[in-house]
Order: structure tokens, then C-alpha cells, then sequence
């Protein structure tokens, strides 16, 4: 396999789904602002390390875990607060529905992830998988049990 | 496969709200150490400001003086009126040659950039011809062609009439260009949203972006361009080949005829040289089994998405093929390394070994390019790593893209390929 990525193909997806990497890092950080902030240093993070990219998975899915990885620990490291149902701050991710907030809030992180990777990025199992290293089939069972924890959860809430 | 249904996913979509289709490369770049280089004027007018020496050299070293209204009225009235800016420039560009592989020989490459703008709706249609030839034409729309951030025809374009229709345009001296009389005009400068002065070696900020306008004393006409970085000739200077304004019927704002596309690997993966007959359309070029004393070590066949660039996202993608040929290293780039790109020149893929055609066949197009980056113990960035040397030609329905650390190497590598 090929070893290392090319600062242009890296570009390519850069200026591809620039949109589509932010909004996911926007719904794991929760803040629109430090989305944008993530995705600038995950890219700059993935270019000084071009040279590790093994080549045995697509670069797209590469970046990907780049991208998560960081916007999970920038999310750690500054200790948030979870989406609120009640408030909204300023430049916050707004919960639009409350409902869905909460509902969010009671999947696993891997499940919230493999819901915003596939929802808000349009990414295969093989990419989730390979973004998440874990085994499609994994993916394909997590799906299911968060879209069936979200339903249950936005049923509980309504009632 | 599970579905939401369609109230959640509509609680999706409210819940993070999608992102503008935009985008800042440069800032990824300087987060990364990589120091960045400005643009003006084409794709490949790479600033080397200290290279630079032009007649128009003394005209900023003059004073302010700003008083000859007058001589800016005319230029103004010489630009005339009308809603669409239409300007035709040239230049001759730095580091690059055309060199007939065959005799050695060796001639500058003239760019022609030719450039309407409606200033009011931000529409630029952009026509870019090296030595007669279309190499690029595109249609798009700019918010604000300012010239501190686009470094571009249309952004002087604009901000040229804006300095003359404000007074913002003075004066600061006499003399001649191409044996024509003229008068220097330095437009008002504004600070770039750039790091730009990295491109030379600088770091004081902010940046300071001007530029000063030859202007025939007879006819008012800008014959010459000189861009300025912090008061320094920025660029090459450029011919101004005419500037004036149109009316929108009589202006060339029609659609795009050639689409920009663009190329992203899609991933590699090694092939034995058997296997590289079945790759390509058309029958493979390589070098033999070695090449200036370097063997072949790795060929790979680049899986690629191809695609017209729409919104920031690729449109309509397809799928292509090129191969890559490593001699004396095994991957593409490394240190010593020859890198031997190819594609189907008739097919989109030809975007990833170039981003424009191949000059005429029996010519080559040779350049060198600065290459930055870590040193090799990871502990400093932004190091300057060597000149890389680039030839690009069309070859037997292909298109080639050859790499070398050494001018030698890459004319060797050049010269030696033949069908495989």
C-alpha cells in the first residue's frame, strides 16, 4: 500500500466536504464556532502528518477519524455543557428540538457518533467503520439500536 | 440498513444546522508551518518580489505628491463608463520554459489573461491563454474583488476604476515604459486579510497590498501594472494590454465553456508491471527499468473521483484512472526520487496529472517549484526542502507529469519515455 497522502488529494476532501466535516464536528463540540476551529486544526494536523497516512483505508475515512478524534477531545478538554433543553448560549449548537436534544443525550457516545457520521455526513458503514475502527457490522447494529433508542426516547419525552 | 423516520431526521437537520459551502485552505496551511504564497495574475505568478526589477522600480520610491487631479480624471475618463470592466494583460512566466525536449531549446511562456467583470453583480468570466493557447476558462462570481484578497486580474481591475472613481489614485512620478511616456499612478493601499509577506521572507504585519499603474501620457490608457507587498515591488510587473469598459450587451459574460474539474485519489494500490497494460485507455509510457541510475521501484495505480467543482463540493463525480511510477524511492515525492505521473489526456483524469493541457506536441513545459516543509527530525517546519523540477507533455494520448529534485534528472526521466 501506498505510504503517505499528498498535501493536494488532502485539499481535494478538504474542499469537497468542508461543510459536511464541520457540521459533525459542530454536533460532537456543540458549538458552531469551535466546529469551524476543530476541522481548521484537524486538517492543519492532518497535513504535519501527511507522511503517516498508511494508504490501507480511504483518505476521506483518515480524515475523518482525525477530525472526531479532535473534536472529542476538544470537547473533553473544555467540559461543556450537554445541549440544553432549556437554553441556548451564544454561538451554541441551538437545540431547535428539545426533544431530540434529550433524546441524544441518552445514546452512547459511539451510538451519537455513528448517527451524526452517517445523518450529517452521508458516510457509508465502511467509512463510519473504518472512521470509528470498528467492523461495518458494528456500525450497522449501533445504527440500529440508536435510531431505535432515539424513538424511543423522543416517544418518552412527548408523552 | 435502518431508516429513520422522517420526524427525527427532520429533528436531525434542525438540530445542527448545515454549514456555508466555504472554505480557508491558506489558514489550514499556516496552522500546519507551511508558508503560504500569493497569487496575481495566473496560476503560476508566484511572487519573488526580490527578483524583480522594473522601470517601474523608481516610480514608489517617489514621494507622495497626489496634486494632478487632472491626470487621474483622464485615466478615469479613458476607462469610461460602462456597468463592465473588460481587461486584457500579459505576462511572462516566472520559472516556467517551454523546451523542445528534442534540441534543447528553450522559450518564456507568455501568459494573456483577458478578464470582464461586472463589478455590480461580481460576475468574471476569465480567459487565460499561454502562448495563444486557451489553457483555462472560467465563469464565476466574487463577492468583493478587492484587490488585498483575490490577487487577481479582476481584483486590480476593480479596484483600479474604484481608485481612479474615488481620487484614491495619485501620482508619484514620470517616465517610460516600452519607450511609451507615462505617468505613474499609486493606488490607495489597503491591508491584505493575508499573511502575504511570509511569500518574501518578511513577518511584520499588518500586510500592506498597492499596486502602481503606468499610464500613457498621450492616450491615459494603464499600459503597465506593478503590484506592491509593504511598499515592494510584489510579482512580476504586468502588461496592461487594454482596459476598458463595455455595456453588459456587449460584454462576454456568457456561460462557462470548459468546467473547471478537479481530481481526488480515492486510494493506491501497488501492480506489478504485467498488470500495467490493463490501467490506462491507452498504452503506459515509462522509463525503462531505470533512469538516471535510479531503478523502477513501485508502480501504483491511482484510483481517482473526477468531477466539476459546484458550491464547494465535487458535482457529479466520476470515477478514473492514472498510474505512478516511483524510480529510486517508494513514494511519490521522496527525497532523490524520480515520480513519473500519467493519465489519458483525452479523459477528465488528466486533471490529476495537471490542472491545465499540456503544451504542443514535441514541447515540454519545464518549471521549478520551491518545496517547504519539516525537517527530517520533525522538529522545525516552514524549512525550505530543495527545488523541485516539473516537466509536464502530451505524449501518445497521454498526458505526463515528471518529478525530480535536479533539472538533469527530470529532462533524463523526460527524454528516456517510450511506450512500456
Amino acid at each position: 500500500m501506498k505510504q503517505g497522502a499528498g498535501l493536494r488529494e488532502i485539499e481535494g476532501v478538504y474542499r469537497a466536504r468542508a461543510a459536511e466535516f464541520r457540521r459533525v464536528a459542530a454536533a460532537i463540540v456543540g458549538d458552531r464556532e469551535r466546529a469551524l476551529d476543530v476541522v481548521q486544526e484537524a486538517f492543519a494536523a492532518a497535513v504535519g502528518r501527511r507522511s503517516t497516512f498508511r494508504g490501507d483505508a480511504p483518505l476521506e475515512a483518515w480524515l475523518w477519524r482525525i477530525v472526531v478524534n479532535l473534536a472529542r477531545n476538544d470537547l473533553r478538554e473544555r467540559r461543556p455543557m450537554p445541549p440544553s433543553t432549556e437554553e441556548t448560549t451564544n454561538g451554541a449548537v441551538e437545540p431547535h428540538d428539545a426533544r431530540l436534544a434529550v433524546a441524544l443525550l441518552s445514546l452512547t457516545e459511539r451510538q451519537r457518533l455513528v448517527v451524526f457520521l452517517r445523518h450529517y455526513a452521508d458516510l457509508d458503514y465502511r467509512t463510519i467503520a473504518e472512521t470509528l475502527d470498528v467492523s461495518e457490522g458494528t456500525v450497522g447494529a449501533t445504527l440500529n439500536t440508536a435510531h431505535r433508542a432515539l424513538r424511543t426516547a423522543l416517544e418518552e419525552v412527548t408523552k | 440498513m435502518t431508516a429513520l423516520d422522517a420526524d427525527t431526521r427532520a429533528s436531525l437537520d434542525r438540530f445542527v444546522l448545515p454549514f456555508e459551502e466555504s472554505f480557508d485552505w491558506t489558514d489550514v496551511l499556516e496552522r500546519a508551518g507551511i508558508r503560504t504564497r500569493p497569487r496575481f495574475g495566473g496560476r503560476r505568478t508566484v511572487a519573488l518580489a526580490g527578483l524583480v526589477a522594473t522601470a517601474l522600480f523608481v516610480a514608489f520610491l517617489l514621494p507622495w505628491n497626489g496634486r494632478d487631479r487632472g491626470i487621474v480624471d483622464r485615466a478615469l475618463a479613458a476607462v469610461g463608463p460602462g456597468p463592465v470592466i473588460h481587461v486584457v494583460t500579459r505576462q511572462v512566466l516566472q520559472g516556467t520554459t517551454e523546451l523542445d525536449l528534442s534540441t534543447g531549446r528553450e522559450a518564456p511562456i507568455v501568459q494573456e489573461t483577458e478578464t470582464w467583470i461586472d463589478d455590480e453583480s461580481g460576475v468574471v468570466h476569465e480567459i487565460v491563454r499561454v502562448n495563444g493557447d486557451v489553457r483555462s476558462d472560467s465563469l464565476h462570481r466574487v463577492a468583493e474583488p478587492a484587490i488585498a484578497d483575490a490577487h487577481s486580474t479582476a481584483a486590480f481591475a476593480v479596484d483600479y476604476r474604484r481608485s481612479l472613481e474615488r481620487g484614491e489614485a495619485k501620482q508619484v512620478g514620470e517616465g517610460t515604459v516600452a519607450g511609451r511616456p507615462v505617468y505613474f499612478l499609486k493606488l490607495r493601499p489597503t491591508q491584505s486579510t493575508e499573511p502575504l509577506a511570509d511569500a518574501t521572507g518578511e513577518s511584520s504585519q499588518p500586510d500592506e497590498i498597492s499596486a502602481i499603474v503606468a499610464v500613457d501620457r498621450e492616450t491615459f490608457r494603464a499600459v503597465r501594472l506593478q503590484a506592491l507587498l509593504n511598499g515592494r515591488p510584489w510579482g512580476p510587473s504586468i502588461d496592461v494590454l487594454q482596459f476598458e469598459t463595455t455595456s453588459r450587451a456587449g460584454a462576454d459574460l456568457t456561460p462557462v465553456r470548459t468546467t473547471a474539474v478537479t481530481g481526488i485519489s480515492a486510494g493506491s494500490s501497488p501492480i506489478s508491471i504485467d498488470q500495467v497494460g490493463n490501467v490506462l485507455s491507452v498504452p503506459a509510457l515509462w522509463a525503462g527499468s531505470s533512469v538516471a541510475a535510479r531503478p523502477l521501484n513501485e508502480i501504483y495505480r491511482q484510483a481517482l473521483v473526477i468531477g466539476a467543482v459546484a458550491n464547494g463540493r465535487v458535482a457529479n463525480p466520476t470515477h478514473g484512472t492514472a498510474l505512478e511510477l516511483l524510480y529510486g524511492a517508494d513514494q511519490p515525492g521522496a527525497p532523490d526520487g524520480i515520480t513519473i505521473v500519467e493519465a489519458a489526456s483525452a479523459r477528465p483524469d488528466a486533471n490529476w496529472v495537471s490542472e491545465t493541457p499540456g503544451p504542443k506536441p514535441g514541447l515540454a513545459e519545464l518549471r521549478a517549484e520551491t518545496v517547504f516543509g519539516s525537517n527530517a527530525a520533525g522538529t522545525a517546519q516552514d524549512v525550505k526542502l530543495g527545488t523541485k523540477w516539473i516537466v509536464v507533455l502530451e505524449r501518445s494520448g497521454l498526458l505526463v507529469r515528471v518529478e525530480a529534485w535536479s533539472r538533469e534528472d527530470v529532462l533524463a526521466a523526460a527524454r528516456a519515455l517510450r511506450p512500456l
